[in-house]
């Protein structure tokens, strides 16, 4: 019976059926054949959705879409080319250091590849570096995003398995920053070794009145951490407060948000998130299925019998979750395999916060990972290069990815150390 | 192969709890004297679905068993009494009380409001309050921040005592005592164990201001579904259950004490006649007219 | 449906600010504020849910497809949508079933019948059915949509 769930959702995902509609689909006709009254599909769709905490996701999506709108992607941009445009290679470093601080309202990687992208790409080309290694750079530096808080990633994983979304945006934040750190340093090595262009100097007063637009932004992720790490709001309730903050910016700083687009932002943001609840409602639905059929302790079952060594464990679901980050995409991913697997990783003692941030980074990583990665294929758009080429030239920054998750899998206080220090 | 009637409970508690102990236990019991005709897998720990949510999945024959209470009184009023705070003085006095005329009403209801046949019941301990200052009087309350589940009536007595009472989600709690944001819950012993209470909590004071219950319901439909012999043979494993649950939680609740005050908890007693004289008819007031009835058919109003 | 997200989304919204503005400077917060958010919240996902799949928001998975000769795309294509009407004419349905079995249950605080709550997977299956049966539609007029 499981087979049939199983092979259905696969022959949809290979069929370009969306997602949602696979998990949905498979469920259909698995609960027909089992005979079990079809109310369970919306009533499980109902259930999934209608948690308080999954209200921040259209709130952070909106305030991030309303910061856009104000010309924050460029401001961005500018002040990291003005920082870091100097060295060998700046355009490049300006790339990965702009994704580290966009990080603080985006909640995708696909998002960041394409919004960072679409302005940095065809920059870098102009400039003089070569089109595959702009594309690569563009791809690999946007998974660090999702990593550092906010993170909508997180908010789902936090709201699967019961953790605290506060303590979880605080463990993703040093290995995000070094996996960021990591990346410029492959960026500055190969630049140096291809001789790329850098920048002009700019002098204290460009950088200065840079900030001063960027700052904003960074602002608003202060607000949200402050707020929720000092225990004055709750998850959802600092998206919203993310939402005002991003509309007074946006109408009486940036002053370009009239009602006609705060409308169109909206709409937008509702509509993404619409697609995500319905994804997070049928995968609700497909859960209770694979529970009912008891598949998390086969799975459980299965790996702890091969080894209950903490490590072993650790790299086969390692390699497990870099195999399905390839071609699913992450929060889909997150929703099926992050509760089945956390059990396993419980069983042997490891700290659920520890491994949310290790399957978060695992599946950043499917992303980038040839030949399926979707980041790669975005970037390959918008550069126009093969996605042959993108792969080659992003073989450095996998490689240093995968270092960094090594790390962090290894030493569990690259994540415990900030939630412990702020929130025990 | 299949078995005749495979029914599939939905437990909130984790495997180590008495009552999903009680339901592995109800479950062989059925298979073996209805000869495999009915199967009971019982999953834990809200697996299946929130105990709401497997209200309305039993309701609409996705899924058969659970146990519930006082959630129920989202369909009919009556089921408020199942966690009424300072209703009852000892579990021995509810088990009178539904021996009596209101359990009868209870059971009834359930069956014809809620499509929900309850079959035995559980008692769930008495909830005591948490915290880091000892509370021994209702005095004592003052500017205390309690964390209650989301009931109104739990929200009326801690403010009636002089609390200050929040609601707020089981998962935070933890953290939010943690951080300060509240200052004090209240929970049946086995809770305030399993969530840990005792690394941020020092003093566990005996208030016993709701003794509780559950019972273990079954839908009403699947129960018609069975042939009267099966239904004969349910009924009678379920009466077992209830018995061999009843003997569980008596030894488990003084395991259950011993360890907490081995993990550092110190254990207060209160004057509880002060509670209730502070708490007087806080609860009998928002009641309806018809439940002041019944709650006047158990015991008379303070005034 | 535009209108039903836009005042929904504003709904929850200003229900989350008073309870944050309730926590912080009121003595008692109202407990309905979370309710009724999440209530807004359901409605605002049903209307926006048909929209996003009219812009193309449902992420899926291009590597086979690509693959495909252009005929077995269309074939492909028109199963697609097909298969995604059967769907939600179910869904839709059986939400209207939930919807019923919810009129004899009340909310915990703000005490509106569940049907309420739910009639939100209704408007979900039904605006999702009707941009699905559009599509469909197109595949007959011979004019899919990219
Ligand atoms: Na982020
Ligand atoms: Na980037």
């Amino acid at each position: 019976m499981i087979l049939l769930l199983l092979g259905t959702f696969t022959v949809c995902i290979l069929l370009r059926f969306p997602i949602a509609f696979c998990l949905g689909l498979s469920c259909l006709a698995y609960l027909l054949v089992e005979g079990t009254p079809l109310i369970v599909i919306p009533m499980k769709m109902y259930s999934g959705i209608d948690v308080f905490v999954l209200l921040s996701i259209p709130g952070f999506i909106l305030a991030g879409n309303l910061m856009n709108h104000g010309g924050l992607t460029q401001h961005i941009i500018t002040f990291c080319n003005h920082l870091v445009g100097h060295v060998r290679g700046g355009l490049a470093l300006a790339n990965v250091a702009a994704s580290m601080l966009f990080a603080g309202i985006s909640g995708t990687a696909i998002s960041d590849t394409a919004s960072i992208g679409s302005v940095m790409i065809p920059a870098m080309k102009r400039e003089g570096y070569d089109a595959d290694f702009a594309c690569a750079v563009t791809a690999a530096s946007s998974t660090v995003g999702p990593i550092i808080p906010p993170s909508v990633s997180m908010i789902i994983a936090a709201t699967l398995t019961g953790l605290s979304v506060g303590k979880l945006f605080l463990a993703g934040a040093l290995p995000g920053l070094l996996l960021g750190l990591s990346l410029m340093g492959v960026t500055y090595y190969i630049s140096r070794k291809r001789n790329y262009p850098k920048l002009e100097r700019s002098n204290l007063r460009q950088i200065g009145r840079s900030f001063v637009d960027t700052f904003w932004s960074l602002l608003m992720t202060v607000i949200i951490l402050y707020g929720i790490i000092g225990g004055l709001f709750t998850p959802t309730e600092a998206s919203i407060i993310a939402v005002l903050y991003a509309l007074i910016i946006g109408v009486f700083v940036y002053r370009k948000l009239s009602l006609r687009r705060a409308m169109v932002v909206f709409l937008d943001s509702m509509k993404t998130s619409a697609a995500l609840m319905v994804l997070i409602g049928f995968a609700n639905l497909f859960g209770y299925i694979l529970i009912t059929e008891q598949l998390p302790q086969l799975v459980s079952g299965q790996i702890l019998g091969f080894s209950s060594n903490p490590y072993v464990v650790l790299l086969l679901i390692n390699l497990l979750l870099i195999f399905v980050g390839t071609f699913m995409e992450t929060i889909a991913a997150l929703l099926i395999l992050f509760p089945i697997l956390l059990q396993v990783a419980l069983a042997v003692s490891i700290d659920p916060i520890h491994f949310a941030v290790i399957a978060l980074l695992n599946l950043m990583i499917g992303l980038t990972t040839p030949p399926l990665g979707v980041c790669l294929f975005v970037a390959a758009g918008i550069g126009k290069v093969s996605i042959g080429a993108v792969s080659r030239a992003g073989f450095p920054f996998l490689l240093v990815s995968l270092l960094v998750l090594a790390l962090v899998t290894l030493i569990p206080d690259l994540s415990l150390w900030l939630p412990r220090l702020f929130m025990d | 192969d299949e078995p005749e009637f495979l029914l599939r409970a939905s437990l909130l508690v984790a495997e180590d709890h008495t009552w999903f102990r009680a339901f592995a236990y109800f479950g062989e019991l059925l298979e073996e004297r209805s000869d495999g005709r009915i199967v009971l897998q019982t999953y834990p720990s809200e697996q299946l679905a929130k105990e709401i949510e497997a209200i309305r999945m039993i309701q609409s024959g996705v899924i058969d068993m659970t146990t519930t209470s006082a959630l129920l009184s989202n369909w009919t009023e009556i089921m408020t009494f199942c966690e009424m705070p300072f209703l009852n003085d000892s579990m021995e006095e509810v088990d009178t009380m539904l021996a009596g005329p209101v359990g009868a009403r209870i059971r009834a209801e359930m069956v014809t409001k809620t499509g929900l046949r309850p079959v035995a019941y559980f008692q769930a301990g008495a909830r005591h309050l948490t915290s880091n200052r000892p509370i021994r009087h209702p005095d004592d309350l003052q500017g205390l921040i309690v964390r209650i589940p989301s009931i109104p009536a739990f929200v009326t007595t801690w403010e009636a005592l002089g609390a200050k009472a929040t609601p707020m989600a089981f998962s935070e709690l933890f953290t939010s005592l943690q951080q300060g944001v509240i200052n004090a819950q209240e929970n049946p012993l086995p809770l305030t164990r399993m969530a840990a209470m005792y690394e941020v909590q020092d003093y566990v004071n005996l208030t016993s201001h709701v003794f509780g219950w559950t019972y273990p319901v079954i839908g009403e439909a699947q129960f018609q579904r069975f042939p009267a012999d099966l239904q004969a043979i349910f009924l009678d494993c379920a009466r077992e259950m209830q018995v061999y649950e009843r003997k569980l939680f008596l030894e488990n609740e003084a395991m259950i004490r011993a360890d907490l005050e081995a993990k550092g908890m110190e254990f207060i007693e209160v004057d509880r006649p002060a509670f209730v004289r502070k708490h007087g008819d806080a609860i009998y007031n928002t009641l309806s007219p018809a439940m002041q009835e019944v709650y006047r058919s158990l015991k008379d109003p303070v005034q | 449906m535009k209108w039903g997200t836009l005042g929904s989304t504003l709904g929850f919204i200003a229900c989350v600010l008073l309870q944050i503005f309730a926590r912080l400077f009121l003595e008692t917060a109202p407990s309905w504020t979370e309710e009724a958010a999440r209530l807004c919240f359901i409605i605002a996902i049903g209307c926006s849910a048909g929209l996003a799949l009219r812009s193309g928001e449902y992420v899926h998975f291009d590597f086979l497809y690509q693959r495909m000769s252009a005929g077995w795309q269309r074939r492909v294509a028109f199963l697609i949508d097909l298969l995604t009407v059967v769907l939600f004419a179910l869904f839709l349905y059986y939400a209207v079933q939930l919807t019923v079995l919810g009129w004899a249950e009340r909310s915990p605080s703000l005490k509106f019948p569940m049907a309420i709550p739910f009639a939100g997977m209704v408007i979900l299956g039904a605006s999702l059915l009707v941009y699905a049966v559009d599509r469909l539609r197109r595949h007959a007029t011979k004019t899919p949509r990219r």
